[in-house]
């Protein structure tokens, strides 16, 4: 458990500039298309996926604080990740999320969200880029 | 106190409901009737060989006359029973544009329509070739009577038109639209799902050809809606949808002579408890002085535009919104962090586009607060609101998940 004021920097930095915050056209990059159901939030990642690594991640879009900086943050993490253990970490992030056990030393900055289990409204706006990225990585890993 | 009457301000003495816009409260009537019909009524109608089925259905069509006196319709026939605006809008696109429009005739409607206003011309102009023409709004998101004189034209056969927009809350002069549209021979389909409840319609001064709304953002029920129509264009309509109740006869060689209107488009069991429910909710405002709880309104809602005008961290979109729909946003702060945070002090209010797409980019916003106002409101729930508006910020918004 790591202190409020550092999440709340963490939440703030990646919001007020989110990392790999650029739209890529290149033909050989995977779009996932994130369309929040109840709210405006909308995003693209876009993933360089080479021999089952991503090799690149990039991402644009408008949503909320929450979404906006877990996306940024998830962007940092994944690159140069093979996709086994970006699904790993993706998981583990969706269980911390959902309230469920999770293996906090995989997370880095995701702990910074620890606290969104406890509010329904703000579930969602945390899943959302999570939960594209893994139906998309689930195309390549050989894991679930 | 009209307050009292509300159950759902009395269970929760301590929300501040300001998203009327989106669903209104109802009175202990309107729910004690639904009620009754479950408890010791339940019937279906148009079964007259009991006692029961016979009073019901009696009940059920006196709601027709109910409503037509409440918007000043010439016949109950003009008044069909749908499952709610959309509905109703569906209805004259696919039972009116699909049956009289053709290739290259022009569906005139605006940039800051409801997605239940547009996208069911969207598959008719599809269907039949028809073009959609978008009229241009004024800066402010504001409609402009002079771009739609200019966008008029003998092509043009239907104008499609919300009386109140959703998100800018700004009234458009029907009245003014019909006389233009007719001297062009085009009909006029009015989407007054925002107006309904707050402002008093007369479909014979206004003119208009349909008319659409729903129940629930009358103080009535959800799941029900009216669709009114002149008589001879509901006539020259065809259902979108066929079931038992709307025939007279049909055979196996596909013949099919089908009932006069409303009864044509009323197909299968209506939503009987609804249909009574929004009775009962039309009645309670008559018996409360509509036009003076309109008043209210109006002066809650000049009230809430003269002090959030006075916080330097708000953008205000509609300062000149003549109904009761205030949007805005908070300065740097996402908009639906804005109102989780207000919901943290039990205030509702709305985020986002508020199904009217196109109007974004109009804004250049991708979303927005909506607060909308009810007579049931009271100026010290705006006050409450105002200072907690005042000390927003993104930490603020952020305390809930840390």
């Amino acid at each position: 458990m790591i202190d409020k004021e550092i999440k709340r920097q963490i939440i703030i930095d990646h919001y007020s500039t989110p990392r790999n915050f650029k739209e890529i056209l290149a033909e050989n990059y995977k779009v996932v298309d994130l369309q929040a159901k109840s709210c405006v939030d909308s995003f693209k990642i876009y993933l360089d996926i080479d021999e089952e690594v991503i090799k690149d991640f990039k991402f644009q879009g408008k949503g909320c604080a929450i979404s906006t900086a877990s996306i940024s943050i998830l962007s940092k993490m994944l690159i140069d990740q093979k996709v086994e253990v970006a699904l790993e970490i993706i998981e583990n992030y969706l269980k911390m999320i959902q309230g469920n056990e999770y293996d906090e030393k995989k997370l880095e900055e995701l702990v910074a969200f620890d606290g969104v289990k406890n509010q329904i409204a703000r579930i969602s706006c945390a899943s959302l880029g999570a939960n594209g990225l893994k139906e998309e990585l689930k195309k390549y890993g050989k894991t679930k | 106190m009209i307050r009292d009457k509300f159950p759902m301000l009395k269970n929760n003495p301590s929300l501040i409901y300001f998203d009327n816009a989106a669903t209104t409260f109802k009175p202990q009537e309107v729910i004690a009737k639904i009620n009754e019909f479950y408890t010791n009524s339940t019937t279906n109608i148009n079964r007259g060989d009991y006692d029961l089925s016979y009073k019901i259905s009696n009940e059920f069509e006196n709601v027709r006359e109910i409503v037509r006196t409440f918007i000043n319709a010439t016949s109950v026939n003009e008044i069909v029973f749908t499952s709610g605006a959309s509905a109703s809008l569906n209805t004259v696109a696919y039972g009116y544009g699909l049956t009289n429009l053709k290739k290259g005739d022009i569906i005139l409607t605006s940039e800051s329509e409801h997605s239940s206003s547009i996208l069911p011309w969207f598959r008719v102009a599809d269907s039949t070739g028809a073009i959609i023409k978008y009229i241009p709004l004024e800066k402010d998101g504001s409609f402009s009577i002079e771009n739609f004189k200019k966008s008029m034209s003998d092509k043009v056969k239907v104008v499609a038109l919300a009386h109140i927009s959703n998100v800018l809350g700004y009234i458009i002069d029907i009245k003014q639209i019909s006389s233009i549209a007719h001297s062009y021979g085009a009909i006029v389909s009015i989407d007054a799902a925002q107006s309904i409840g707050h402002i008093k319609i007369d479909v014979k001064d206004m003119d208009v050809d349909f008319l659409s709304f729903s129940a629930h953002k009358l103080y009535g029920p959800s799941g029900v809606g009216v669709l009114y129509g002149k008589y001879h264009l509901l006539e020259s309509s065809n259902p979108y949808f066929y079931g038992g109740g709307s025939n007279i006869t049909y055979d196996n060689c596909g013949n099919l002579k089908l009932k006069n209107s409303p009864y044509k488009f009323e197909s299968g069991t209506s939503n009987i408890e609804g249909v009574l429910g929004l009775g009962r909710a039309i009645e309670f405002l008559n018996e409360n002085d509509f036009e003076k709880l309109i008043l209210k309104e109006k002066e809650l809602t000049r009230y809430f535009i003269q002090e959030i005008s006075k916080l330097d961290n708000v953008i205000l979109y509609n300062p000149k919104t003549d109904s009761s729909i205030i949007t805005f946003n908070i300065k740097g702060i996402f908009a639906q962090d804005v109102c989780v945070y207000l919901n943290r002090h039990n205030i509702c209010v709305r985020s986002g586009l508020h199904c009217a797409k196109i109007l974004a980019k109009v804004l250049e916003t991708e979303g927005t607060i909506r607060a909308s106002i009810s007579f049931y409101n009271e100026k010290s729930e705006i006050d409450r609101f105002i200072e907690v508006l005042k000390n927003v910020t993104l930490d603020k918004c952020l305390e809930d998940i840390l």
